[in-house]
């Protein structure tokens, strides 16, 4: 509280009690005491009333086993069964902690293995692709090689078919310009045997 | 028609006459019944309402005055009785201070008297010896040579000065704050005895912890293995 | 009780019980005295005895109780000097043990120079 509150509450407080000792001043000032109450018997009570007593002694056992009916039984009850609520929940929670913690290490052994087997398969997928890799690449280079020596063979047999050609018309050539030269035709087959002699010493010159 | 003057009985049952007081300890054992009665009527797991403050008063009593015997099974034998001892004297002192408490007839606290007190008294020096039997047999009288053989007559007062004390005591306060009070009335009825009946709250509830914490003290005594 | 806020509550049951113990001690073996004496009519005897007998009772009460309560603490400057104890320059060791010093230093045979 305040001390401004307190003091104020103090000083109420005095105020009253010094306006009730005001009136017990003025009452105490008349001949005869006026009050609401009459005055008490300032008497103790007397030993011995052994009828208070055996009651008395009654009134408490009854109070005590009423309080054991009503009150210290069902507490006790409810207390037990609190207990054993708690106890048999916090038993149950126990239970299920282990069997999540059986379940976790399992899920983790399980995951543990199915990440081996993947990079098992994935280990073998990779082999499976260099050897692919290789096989395409070897027989690639064969075909290459098998292209390249057929080209060749084309090459080799059109340059053999050019060459033929070309000593037809060499031969031809020649003819026409020795009968250009001679004048005359010149019969088959000694235009033929010369123009051969003739083209056979200059092949073997150009070729 | 003031405190004091309610020692007579009230009415007869029969040959038995009963008390003003004797209708009054009826209505505090009614009010604690029917709290209890309402209190554990349908019982509940988690607990609400007045169930939480009746468990929670009971729960209360058990700890305090098991914490002060050191033997657990005696506390937990002994520790509804001395509850029962502690809402008993709690609700017969603050029964004075309802109004119209020394006034109205039927209507005067137990404990303002000292034949009440002294019956708890000897519930507690029952509760001692039966308690001091049962757990170490006849060697329980042991305890009046405690020290020396020589000690025998201040043992043997020293038991009867216990439940003595503890009458005088409780009776004493409660009676003599009655007695002021209705005093207070009779001169100065304005304030002044509420400042009383406030000290008077406050003694009430001391005299029935030092009450119970003096019998669990006793019966702590008769049953630990000091002697 | 060894709560931290309710530790008032043990101290004053001790208060509370120890003063009407010992009125009751006292008041009662006075009152069976003087019952005695108006009986057997020999003065204050039995009155005087019962006072006695009331006051060892009260302090035999009152020592039990601080034995119970208090029985297993032992002052500072009375402890003895173990192994685990040979802080001698602990602020309470030394505070008593200066205290004392001047003390224990006086030999009796130096204080007394006649026994009156």
């Amino acid at each position: 509280m305040k001390r401004n509150r307190k003091n104020a509450l103090i000083l109420i407080l005095t105020v009253i009690m010094v306006m009730g000792f005001a009136t017990f001043c003025m009452a105490s000032g008349d001949a005869e005491v006026v009050s609401a109450v009459p005055a008490p018997d300032g008497a103790t009570p007397d030993f011995g009333n052994w009828h208070v007593m055996g009651w008395s002694a009654v009134n408490f056992l009854i109070l005590l086993a009423l309080l054991y009916k009503f009150g210290f039984g069902p507490v006790n009850a409810m207390m037990e069964q609190r207990t054993n609520t708690i106890e048999s929940s916090l038993k149950h929670a126990e239970e299920v902690r282990v069997e999540v913690d059986q379940l976790m290490k399992e899920t983790q052994a399980n995951l543990a293995e199915s990440r081996k087997e993947a990079q098992e398969i994935l280990a073998r997928a990779n082999k499976a692709a260099e050897e692919t890799k290789t096989e395409i690449v070897n027989k690639a280079q064969e075909e290459v090689s098998v292209m390249k020596a057929r080209a060749l063979n084309e090459i080799e047999a059109a340059t053999q078919q050019a060459r033929l050609e070309l000593k037809d018309a060499s031969v031809s050539l020649a003819i026409m310009a020795a009968e250009k030269v001679l004048g005359r035709a010149i019969t088959e087959e000694d235009q033929r045997q010369m123009v051969k002699n003739f083209v056979d010493e200059a092949g073997d010159l150009l070729c | 028609m003031m405190f004091g003057m309610w020692d007579s009985t009230y009415f007869h049952i029969g040959p038995i006459p009963v008390d003003h007081l004797v209708v009054t300890q009826w209505a505090i054992v009614l009010v604690v019944a029917l709290i209890a009665f309402f209190a554990t009527r349908n019982m509940q797991t988690v607990p609400r309402g007045l169930q939480n403050v009746f468990e929670w008063a009971l729960e209360w009593c058990h700890d305090f005055f098991t914490q002060l015997m050191d033997n657990k099974d005696v506390a937990k034998r002994f520790a509804p009785l001395l509850t029962c001892f502690f809402i008993f004297i709690l609700f017969s002192n603050y029964s004075g201070l309802i109004p119209g408490a020394a006034v109205v007839a039927g209507f005067q606290p137990p404990t303002s008297n000292w034949n009440v007190t002294i019956i708890m008294a000897c519930i507690t020096v029952f509760a001692v010896h039966i308690s001091g039997f049962q757990q170490k047999g006849f060697h329980h009288l042991g305890h009046f040579l405690s020290p020396t053989p020589m000690m025998l007559p201040l043992n043997i007062l020293e038991e009867i000065t216990h439940p003595l004390s503890l009458t005088v005591r409780l009776f004493g306060n409660v009676f003599g704050e009655e007695m002021v009070v209705a005093f207070l009335l009779y001169m100065v009825p304005f304030v002044i005895p509420a400042a009383i009946m406030g000290l008077g709250v406050l003694l009430g509830a001391i005299q029935a912890i030092v009450f119970t914490i003096l019998s669990a003290n006793y019966i702590a005594t008769a049953t630990n293995e000091g002697h | 009780m060894a709560q931290g806020k309710n530790a008032w509550v043990k101290p004053l049951s001790t208060a509370v019980n120890l003063g009407t113990s010992i009125a009751a001690a006292i008041a009662l073996p006075t009152w069976i005295g003087h019952k005695l004496d108006e009986r057997f009519g020999t003065g204050m005897l039995w009155i005087i005895l019962g006072l006695f007998f009331g006051m060892a009772t009260a302090g035999k009460m009152v020592w039990d109780r601080m034995i119970k309560d208090h029985g297993d603490e032992v002052p500072v400057y009375r402890r003895k000097k173990t192994t685990e104890n040979n802080d001698e320059n602990s602020p309470d060791v030394k505070q008593y043990r200066d205290a004392y010093a001047e003390e224990d230093k006086k030999d009796d045979d130096d204080e007394r120079s006649s026994w009156w």
